[in-house]
């Protein structure tokens, strides 16, 4: 099944593109949509048709995970909602990276509940039910199962992962870092935190 | 007349859906996501004789275990339901065995005025019930449903298969020679004649060969009474559909005409007119003025002087307009001037429009600049985009987004409010 990842900024989709890439995803499966591309402002419906062409039926389409920064936290809550029902639909699978920032996990997850319930609210009320998995110092893995209101049944599943912090805390960098050092920080949290191990069931 | 709140339950490709319309409900989704669905259910819970219209199995939801439709709504606060389910082979037959007789019996009466005793009407009754064979009553269960309002009352509605019309012929010659124990010895040649006439009218007439309601047809008259004096109008394909009851002799007619005239020539729909008239339109050429037959201009030209006619209706105030997919055959500069009629139309009228729509033409000028600030300021107030989606091939999912919302989910997140 192919994997859409939503994360919430540039440096999460440079963690997530190394991570798969030391988890031996080959690039050209690989396409990174981010929000705040200026060119892909200017298109008319951008995401929707990157999102199309990426689930596209077609033995020519090489794409098995789709990278999404949503530029910023509120964007990335909002597009998960609304992606929700193709995961739900078994289109793709749904894997969200967030920040917990000053948050801890149980208010993490309230607000993305009030997101998903708020979105259907009017018409088809959901229900979102986390199940805590894993977690370490840094990371908190957390499935979760989508239901109807008035319904019992699960009707889809996703994955949520929360930085304890955010990327940036997780890999010490600061705001007066260059690219360049950003960069070999992300790298180098990736190797030394046995980050590989966590995400390694969650990707692949 | 306002819709407040609507709620459809198993209705056709609807699983279940509750929404708070606004004036101008645009309704956007994939094909076979439920977006027609909610028209004909609006449309049927007013106009409940629609229902014979269709293959009576076609209306349920395929993919819910549960039988029964449900849709109900809030019109000016309020409450309209009406339910649909499947009968019992008992309220089949005997509606069935009930609408006959009755049918014959008036049948009959037209040549005759014959007072029939009303236990001797039941007993015909009986004689239909026990002469449907298993196949009969099978044919006929399949395509019932009993249709009922909020206070309870039933209709059976029931169309009859072309097949069924030989055992139609058997079953009437059986009442027949019941009747004809009744006439007196001395009439009984010429009454048996009007018997068989009678007969023969009632299996050919319409109602039994396009279906027909029967046992509480008081709730079919009240509500029919009741839409009509809510006025909702269904346009289902604006080419083919809009009525153009056009008539010289009704002044009011050529005012309309001239109005619509006034509105297309204002807004360009088509360069150099001249003259608007449903016979023949009058261009301003080169070599003068020239006409052509309104039936041989484009079907964009057509579809859109067709709507124009029906909003420019008097009797549309206070209405409720039904549209369905309002972009076809028309460019969108077409589109747009229509959008703007149609704002002011439910504006100045206080029409409520439901219209569902492919369209990204229709979304981006409903939520464009290119409005002025009355109309937008209109809009935002008093728009609402229902998008349609479907879990799974069955579940109905919708959003409903207000104007800031849609604005958002275009602009920011750079999403198609058509889907995907």
């Amino acid at each position: 099944m192919k994997k859409i990842i939503i994360c919430e900024g540039k440096y999460d989709g440079i963690f997530m593109q190394n991570l798969m890439a030391r988890l031996g995803v080959s690039e050209n499966k690989i396409k990174v949509f981010s929000q705040e591309d200026v060119d892909m402002k200017q298109k008319k419906h951008a995401e929707s048709t990157v999102l199309r062409q990426f689930t596209e039926k077609n033995p020519y389409n090489p794409y098995e995970f789709l990278v999404k920064l949503e530029g910023g936290k509120d964007s990335a809550t909002k597009i998960f909602c609304r992606e929700l029902v193709k995961c739900l639909n078994g289109v793709a699978d749904l894997i969200l990276l967030l920040d917990c920032d000053n948050l801890n996990v149980d208010q993490k997850i309230n607000i993305l509940e009030k997101s998903a319930s708020n979105t259907y609210s009017q018409t088809t009320p959901i229900l979102l039910n986390f199940e805590k998995k894993r977690k370490n110092e840094h990371l908190h893995h957390l499935s979760c199962g989508v239901s109807l209101q008035n319904s019992q049944t699960t009707i889809g599943l996703f994955q949520l992962t929360l930085f304890e912090k955010s990327l940036d805390t997780s890999c010490g960098i600061i705001d007066t870092d260059l690219e360049e050092d950003k960069r070999t920080k992300i790298n180098q949290f990736i190797d030394r935190e046995k980050i590989l191990d966590f995400f390694k069931p969650i990707i692949l | 007349m306002t819709i407040n709140t609507i709620e459809i339950e198993n209705y056709k490709g609807i699983s279940k859906l509750k929404f708070s319309p606004k004036k101008i409900n645009i309704i956007v989704g994939k094909n076979n996501t439920g977006k027609t669905s909610i028209l004909e259910a609006i449309n049927l819970l007013f106009y409940n004789e629609e229902i014979q219209k269709k293959t009576m199995a076609s209306f349920f939801n395929i993919y819910s275990k549960n039988r029964t439709i449900t849709i109900s709504a809030t019109v000016n606060d309020k409450k309209i339901k009406i339910t649909i389910r499947e009968p019992s082979e008992t309220e089949v037959t005997n509606a069935f065995a009930k609408k006959l007789i009755e049918n014959f019996i008036e049948n009959f009466q037209r040549n005759k005025k014959e007072n029939i005793d009303k236990i001797f009407i039941k007993e015909l009754e009986t004689v239909v019930i026990k002469n449907l064979d298993d196949e009969f009553r099978n044919v006929l269960t399949r395509n019932s449903l009993v249709l009922s309002n909020e206070k309870g009352e039933d209709s059976v509605y029931h169309t009859l298969e072309f097949s069924m019309f030989d055992k139609l012929q058997i079953l009437m010659r059986v009442i027949t020679e019941q009747m004809e124990r009744l006439l007196p010895t001395q009439e009984k040649t010429e009454q048996s004649k009007h018997l068989r006439n009678a007969a023969e009218r009632t299996i050919f007439s319409p109602s039994f060969v396009s279906g027909f309601a029967s046992s509480a047809g008081r709730l079919n008259r009240k509500l029919i009474q009741q839409s009509y004096n809510s006025n909702v109008i269904y346009i289902r394909s604006i080419i083919d559909e809009i009525n153009i009851s056009f008539s010289r002799r009704r002044p009011e007619d050529s005012e309309r005409l001239h109005k619509i005239e006034k509105i297309a020539k204002e807004h360009n729909f088509i360069g150099n007119l001249e003259k608007l008239d449903f016979d023949n339109v009058l261009f301003t050429t080169p070599h003068g003025i020239r006409g052509h037959a309104f039936s041989f201009l484009g079907d964009g030209f057509k579809s859109i002087i067709g709507l124009l006619w029906q909003l420019s209706s008097d009797k549309i105030s206070n209405s409720i307009i039904l549209l369905d997919e309002l972009e076809n055959h028309m460019h969108p500069g077409f589109i747009k001037e229509l959008i703007k009629f149609i704002i002011d139309s439910s504006k100045e009228l206080n029409v409520q429009f439901f219209i569902t729509t492919h369209s990204s033409d229709v979304l981006e000028i409903f939520l464009s600049e290119e409005l002025n600030e009355i109309e937008r300021t209109y809009v935002k107030d008093e728009l609402r985009i229902l998008k349609m989606d479907k879990i799974k091939d069955s579940m109905t999912i919708a959003e409903c987004l207000n104007y800031d919302q849609s604005r958002e989910t275009k602009d920011k997140l750079l999403l198609d409010l058509r889907g995907i």
